[in-house]
């Protein structure tokens, strides 16, 4: 650090009748000319300058470290705009999955990581797990908040569910879970999920985000979907289906047509709960829909191979189908190869194709006319949604 | 005693204009000081981060006020403190190297505050 930035200090009256205009900077006079100039007071301006150096080198640092860590070591998925939506990729080796989506906002689980992307925006946010906490389970959105479950460890009996308010950018630990046995799934304020409080009983559980109080919606074990005040899930892999309403507390069976096959996803919209069953043989897959009230099964689709989903928004019923017989893939059955994204009306209608996908389709979502899958190919991942054809 | 023994004496440099850099990076310091914890609050407010000082996190727990009069008080009792030995150019170098830190610091904050909202 230098002594004097503006030399030798002057004495008051030396630098009032010094001329502004004629002094230097640097205000040592210079050797030979006997003083003639005199020096000048030291300058604010000066100091000033190398104060706010000094910040801006500093926040240079800052920044440089921030940018070092989101490419190197937090390292989100990259999003890019196309022509009918948006398409994420990760930028880690390990699939997306627990996609959920409500309206414009999408959210998903990314390794440990939670990710959410408002689509109108198209900026990722990392919301989880917080400090301290390693592992996560699949998470769930709704019209404002979502829901996923945090723990140190995967085997944990300690898990929390957080909360992320979509309004106010807000996380908070809502309710201790216990064991995970489900992912959440919510609906308005309300979440319902299975777990086991105390370690070998298994209930489906909810909670009011808004308020955090928890409560109990019935015994079993099952990973439940909720609509309104109304919950649906499979007490099995291969079903039957139970629906139970919270404001009257009441539990009933619906009475379905199911084939052997292990279910594929369930969704409920309203009262009507749409499921997919399927297995590794090809052209087993079906895609059903019953009203939990009671009524026929209406078969949606059937002989489908590689079935992913179904989802469901309350209007269009989406799905992926893997492309012809998958000892044909990329042969002569289909020289595209990969998955169909499917949709079909439960108004009326025939099924039809949303979008053609070269690689294989794991999850599906749909929500206010728009769907969304994970896709993943030869080790990467990504996110694709698009409009859905009117 | 052997010359290699003895102590070296800092002998006292003033300069007014170093004075000046000196209560400009002190001001700064104090000003970024009050970043950070209105970062750092805003942080733990909005559920992404806790903190991991024990002392401040204490305060902070007692409520804003608490937590900013402690981290307050506590830089500017060092920064009257080093503006006392400000005839010594090692106050002026630690002045720059901790408004250096506490200006990363704060822009890394900002940054990240940023990425969640």
């Amino acid at each position: 650090m230098p002594d004097d930035l503006t030399g030798p200090p002057a004495t008051p009256d030396r630098a009032a009748t010094a001329p502004a205009a004629a002094t230097p900077l640097v205000g040592t006079p210079p050797a030979g000319q006997g003083g003639a100039r005199p020096p000048r007071r030291p300058s604010w301006l000066h100091a000033a300058l190398l104060s706010f150096i000094v910040i801006v080198v500093g926040g240079a640092l800052g920044a440089a470290g921030y940018r070092l860590e989101r490419t190197y070591s937090v390292r989100p998925p990259a999003i890019a705009r196309t022509s009918g939506g948006w398409t994420i990729t990760g930028r880690r080796l390990h699939e997306f999955s627990g996609l959920g989506m409500n309206g414009p906002r999408l959210i998903w689980r990314d390794g440990a990581s939670i990710e959410y992307v408002h689509l109108g925006e198209g900026t990722i946010r990392v919301l989880g797990p917080g400090p301290g906490l390693y592992t996560t389970w699949d998470p769930a959105i709704g019209p404002r908040y979502a829901v996923w479950f945090e723990a140190e460890r995967q085997a944990s009996v300690a898990a929390k569910a957080i909360v992320y308010d979509t309004q106010s950018g807000r996380r908070w630990t809502a309710v201790d879970v216990g064991s995970v046995r489900s992912y959440p799934a919510i609906s308005g304020d309300v979440a319902v999920w299975c777990s086991a409080r105390t370690i070998g009983v298994p209930s489906i559980n909810g909670m009011r985000v808004g308020g955090g109080e928890a409560f109990d919606v019935a015994a079993g074990t099952g990973a439940p979907v909720i609509s309104g005040g109304l919950v649906a899930w499979a007490t099995s892999w291969t079903g039957p289906f139970v629906a139970a309403d919270l404001a009257g507390g009441t539990t009933w069976p619906v009475t379905a047509s199911l084939t052997s096959d292990r279910l594929t996803g369930i969704a409920l919209a309203g009262r009507t709960l749409v499921w997919g069953q399927g297995s590794d043989q090809p052209g087993s897959g079906v895609v059903a829909a019953v009203s939990v009230d009671g009524g026929g099964t209406t078969t949606l689709a059937s002989g489908l191979s590689g079935l992913a989903g179904p989802a469901y928004d309350g209007t269009t019923v989406v799905w992926a189908q893997r492309i012809g017989d998958p000892s044909q893939l990329g042969a002569s059955a289909h020289p595209f190869g990969g998955f169909r994204v499917m949709g079909r009306r439960l108004g009326g209608g025939p099924a039809f194709l949303i979008a053609q996908v070269a690689g294989t389709v794991s999850e599906v979502a749909v929500s206010d006319g728009v769907a969304a899958w994970i896709a993943s190919e030869g080790g990467s991942s990504w996110i694709q949604t698009t409009r859905i054809p009117r | 005693m052997s010359p290699r023994l003895r102590v070296r004496r800092t002998h006292p440099h003033p300069s007014e204009s170093r004075d000046r850099l000196l209560l400009l990076l002190l001001i700064e310091l104090w000003a970024l000081n009050v970043a950070d914890l209105a970062l750092t609050r805003y942080s733990i407010w909005l559920g992404f981060a806790t903190e991991s000082n024990g002392v401040m996190d204490y305060f902070l727990r007692a409520g804003t006020v608490p937590a900013l009069a402690f981290k307050v008080g506590i830089v500017t009792v060092g920064a009257l403190l080093l503006w006392r030995l400000r005839a010594y150019r090692v106050a002026t170098v630690a002045a720059t190297l901790l408004a250096g830190v506490l200006a990363a610091v704060v822009a890394y904050q900002a940054f990240w505050v940023t990425s969640l909202r």
